[in-house]
Formats: structure tokens, sequence, C-alpha cells
């Protein structure tokens, strides 16, 4: 178990390209970090240079407090799953589990009471004697996930270890990961580019784009309170929907005007602007699906927070149904998430309510929120 | 080079080298970290890649143990490989053509699919016909379905959605449920990619053309 600090570090390849670029984090010991953002966004290069297989270009990381730039992959009591999850066929899941402790000349019994113990708590205590053709997915899984285990690492690096596995496994898999760090109490450092994964698994979530952290904070903070419109689009699932709109004083109120539509901010949102100059200006309004609403009650309570809409299509979830919607002045799809009992339909025309309590302002140059917390 | 004197019956040959194509010699830590079995033959070929003579009739095992054995030299090492592997040879005469294959798969795979470890010669039967066409034309036929900027169209979205249906055999209820999408989703999401490139995936014809060009590398 340890704590893991990185501090400035910086992955310059050839030709000066900059994979990562000044990430600064410190990681608790036994904390769950999840690097999540889209491919090329730098998460896979820096779990690479915790792990060692990747040289660090510049800044110092730690593991516990011994600083390990220099010290090789085998020596940095890591262990790391990666996704492919590849087992010997040859072998037994026994000996793939072995393997590795073979290597570093561990004594037999040791070895077997290291295994034992991690089948057992993996679950697949009564497969150690078979062959990885004759495994499911997930079970195949589970032995990879045994293979780090039985290593007692300080730290246990996962990249991407579900993306090989279908989308059914893959959510078993999520809880099975999670409780397995309960289970050991380690230090968990974890890369994907599921912002579900993300959610579902950590304790603090570091989002990155372009090889630069966004934000780093909690799921719930980071769902809440984005601290710009690209973090804001990569959490959540439909994504936040994004409106170009102008804000202007009208009377008492502040509207945000787009299209042929108006609705009315709310005071107290008015009041966590950062800045009120932005009133008068064009900035991005956001709001994620949920907090749209087709029913009576909501168009009543969101009165001032209405607009008209045509259903492109619906799905049904069974647990919920999603409207992808059009309006003037917004160009894509609004995507609600409403309840399963709606009546909306495709062809037709509705009115819909947005919660302006859970409007999010951005600044259109900057992309930052224009909110205080 | 051989280990011992017993050759396998059937056998593949694995061509590794180093992804970074460095030219320190990695052939001692492959020996050390290589669970080998009897008849596994190891050796380099000079040109900075350790060639492996792998008994087994599967290339698919084989490409799994070569997988296990990247992971293992990475984790142990730091150092990453790429492997290319043969079709099934059942003679020594045969090895030669073998090496010409695993070589091949490498730089063939390397060109289609630059991020997966390991090649396997027997999959790569489209890829080697696209190859065949000349990358002007492949430039052209690009443009026309996907347009100037194809990235813009194919985004990770698009290809994971046409995969799934591919993977299907273009059931659109199978992929639906591979991708824990909804249908509906699914149909939603095949409709804009017909409206984006004229093709309807659900077509077979159709389905037939996209994958063809899929396959084919962005033209530098």
């Amino acid at each position: 178990m340890a704590s893991v600090s990185l501090q400035h570090i910086y992955k310059i390849y050839t030709g000066n390209v900059t994979a990562v670029s000044d990430f600064c984090l410190d990681i608790a010991d036994k904390e769950f970090i999840v690097l999540v953002g889209p491919s090329g966004c730098g998460k896979s290069t820096t779990l690479r240079m915790v792990a060692g297989l990747e040289e660090i270009s510049d800044g110092e990381l730690y593991i516990g407090d011994k600083l390990v730039n220099d010290v090789a992959p085998k020596d940095r009591d890591i262990a790391m799953v990666f996704q492919n999850y590849a087992l010997y066929p040859h072998m037994t899941v026994y000996d793939n589990m072995a393997f590795g402790l073979k290597l570093r000349k561990t004594p037999k019994d040791e070895i077997k009471r290291r295994v034992e113990e991690a089948a057992k708590i993996l679950d697949i205590a009564h497969l150690l004697n078979r062959k990885p053709k004759a495994l499911s997915g997930g079970q195949r899984q589970r032995v990879a996930l045994g293979r780090a285990i039985v290593r007692e690492p300080k730290v246990f690096l996962f990249d991407e270890p579900l993306s090989n596995l279908d989308a059914k496994l893959r959510v078993a898999m999520r809880t099975e990961i999670t409780k397995l760090h309960q289970r050991l109490q380690t230090t968990f450092i974890y890369v994907t580019h599921d912002q579900t994964e993300a959610m579902t698994m950590a304790s603090r979530i570091v989002v990155m784009k372009d090889g630069v952290v966004q934000q780093v904070d909690t799921p719930q903070n980071l769902y809440d309170y984005p601290t710009n419109e690209f973090v804001a689009g990569f959490i959540g699932s439909p994504q936040m929907n994004f409106f170009d709109v102008k804000l202007a004083r009208e009377g008492q109120d502040v509207v945000a005007k787009f299209g042929n539509n108006k609705i009315i901010v709310p005071a107290a949102k008015i009041g966590k602007f950062t800045d009120e100059s932005y009133i008068g200006k064009e900035v991005v309004m956001g709001i994620r699906p949920e907090n749209i609403h087709d029913s009576e009650d909501k168009l009543a309570e969101f009165s001032t927070a209405t607009i008209d809409v045509d259903v492109e299509v619906t799905e049904l979830m069974g647990s919920e149904t999603y409207l992808y919607l059009s309006t003037t002045g917004k160009e894509g799809n609004i995507v609600a998430r409403v309840d399963p009992r709606s009546t909306s339909r495709a062809g037709s025309k509705i009115k819909i309510a947005l919660d302006t309590n859970r409007l999010h302002f951005f600044d259109k140059e900057t992309e930052k929120t224009i909110l205080n917390k | 080079m051989a280990e011992n004197n017993r050759f396998p019956e059937a056998s593949c040959i694995i061509a590794f080298r180093p992804e970074d194509n460095t030219s320190q010699s990695f052939l001692q830590p492959l020996r050390d970290l290589a669970p080998l079995e009897e008849n596994d033959i190891l050796a380099e070929d000079g040109a900075g890649r350790v060639l492996m003579i792998k008994a087994g009739e599967e290339p698919e095992e084989i490409a799994e143990f070569a997988l296990a054995l990247i992971d293992t030299m990475q984790g142990e090492t730091g150092l990453r490989l790429k492997a290319g592997i043969s079709d099934v040879h059942h003679a020594p005469e045969e090895w030669p053509a073998g090496y010409r294959e695993a070589l091949e798969a490498l730089q063939v795979g390397g060109r289609f699919h630059p991020k997966a470890p390991v090649q396997v010669y027997a999959h790569q039967m489209l890829e080697r016909m696209v190859e065949q066409i000349p990358p002007e034309l492949r430039r052209s036929l690009r443009a026309q379905v996907f347009g100037e900027h194809p990235s813009d169209i194919l985004t990770e979205e698009t290809l994971e959605t046409a995969e799934s249906l591919f993977e299907a055999d273009l059931n659109l209820s199978d992929a639906a449920r591979q991708m824990f999408v909804h249908r509906n989703t699914l149909t939603y999401r095949l409709d804009r990619i017909k409206r984006e490139t004229g093709l309807d995936l659900r077509v077979f014809r159709d389905a037939v053309i996209f994958r063809l060009l899929m396959t084919m590398p962005e033209e530098k």
C-alpha cells in the first residue's frame, strides 16, 4: 500500500510532441483514482510513466516516499492489468497466475498460498486446473486480475482493462473491480475512456484532454460543477446539451435567448456568476438531459423556461425514455431523459421545460465555467 | 539456432520486433521470460528481430501466446514488442515461407492496425487486397464516401457502430445487445451514417463497401 505523487510530470516525444504536460496529482494511499479522457489525451501515457514503461521527460514521480523516476518497472512494486488480458494458452489458470512469481523465484509454498488466496477472492478457485480456452471472457479477465493480485503490489495500475469485454460483462466487472478495491485496500490507478466506468468506480476522477488535466474531483462534484465545457460534455451520458445563447436584461429579469426561444434565468443563478458583465454577452448554456421535462407539472413549475420543440426520435429504455428534439437556435438535437410514461411521440410538436436551477454557463471564448460553486 | 533436434509437426513462425524499432538485442530477456515448450525454437534474424518457431496448429492460440509474452516482457523489462504470426506450417522446409509471412504480417498490420500488438497473417486477407489498390485511388475512393475529412465522419462512435454490426453479421438486435444500446439508438446511428455517407450498413452491398473503405488507412 502506498501513496503516489506526480509532480509536474511531462512526456515529450521526439519532434517536440508533448503527450502529457505539467501533470500534478497526489494520490492518497488506498485511493481509487480514475484517469479519463478521449483517446490521445495522455491518460495511458501517464499510467505507463507510473508503471515505468515510459520514460518521464520531466518532473518527479514518487511511490510512497521513494523517487522512482529511474527505477525499473519490475522494482516499482506495482502490478499492471492490461486490456488484452492475454493468458498463456498452454498453461492452466494456476500456472498463469503463478508465472510472474516463478520468474521472481518466489518459493513454491508461497506461490501456492498467494494463488489460492487470490483465486478465492476472485471466486475462481474451481477454475485453477482449467486452460484459458475453457474460460469465458469474464473468467479470463478475473485470471488476469489474479495474476496482478498475487504479486501483492503497493499499487495496482489498470489500463482500460474492460474495453475488450462486451458491454454486459463490462458492467458486471465494474462492480467486481470496485469490490476488489474495497477488499484489497490498496491504491488503484485506473485508465479508461468510458466516463461511466470512471463515475461508478472512482473515489476521484482526473479528466484529461490534449495531455492537460482539466479537472480533478469526486464523481459527483465533476458532474455538478464541471470546470469547463469539455468536462461538462465528457461526464454524463447522454451528454449535456449546449446552447449558444445571448444573455440580456429585460426589466427585472435576465433572459437567455437562442433562436425564437427565450428563458428567464433565475436570480439565484445570476448571483453565482463570476462576473455580471456576462449579461449582455453571448455565452454557452448547458443543461443535462434529466433536467429537461415534458410533464405538465414541470411545465407549470418552470413556466418561465419553456420552449417549443419537434420530437424527432424517442427511445424507450424501460426505466426512462430519451427524446431527441430539435428547435430553432440549436444546432443538432437536444436530448431529454424523461419519465417512461411520457406521451411524447416522434413527429409531434411539444413544449419542454428546462429546470433553470440546473443550468450551467460557460465563457464562449475560454469555455470555462462562469459560475461559482 | 535449434534448441533441440526434434521439429514440431505443426508450427507457426512468430516474428517479434521492438515497437520503437530500437536495435538493442532482446533475445536473452525474451528467452528468460518466455515459457518455452520442448519443441519451441528461438533465434535472432540478424535484422533486429527475434523469431520463434512455436509448435501449434492454431494461429489464434499462438497469437494469444505472443500477446501474453508481450505483456510479460513489458511488465518485467518495460520493452514493448510487436509480433507477426505466420500461417501454420508442417515441415522445416516451409519455415522460410513462414518467416516471410510473419514479416509481412508485421508490415501490413503496422500500416492498417498500428495499435494492435499482434498481427496474424491469416487474418489479413482484406488488408492485403486493399494494399494492391494504388494510394491515389484509395484516397479518391475514401473521399467519395467520407469527404475530404474522413475523421469527421469516422468518429469513434461510428466505427464502433459499424464494427459491432459487422461482428453481428448485420443483425441489428445482436449488435445493439453487444453495444449495450437500445435498438432504436442503433437505428438512429445507422440512419445518421446513411445521411452522412450514403451507405446503409444494414444492406450487405453497402456494408461491404463501408468495411473495405474502413480498412483503408488514411493516406497522408
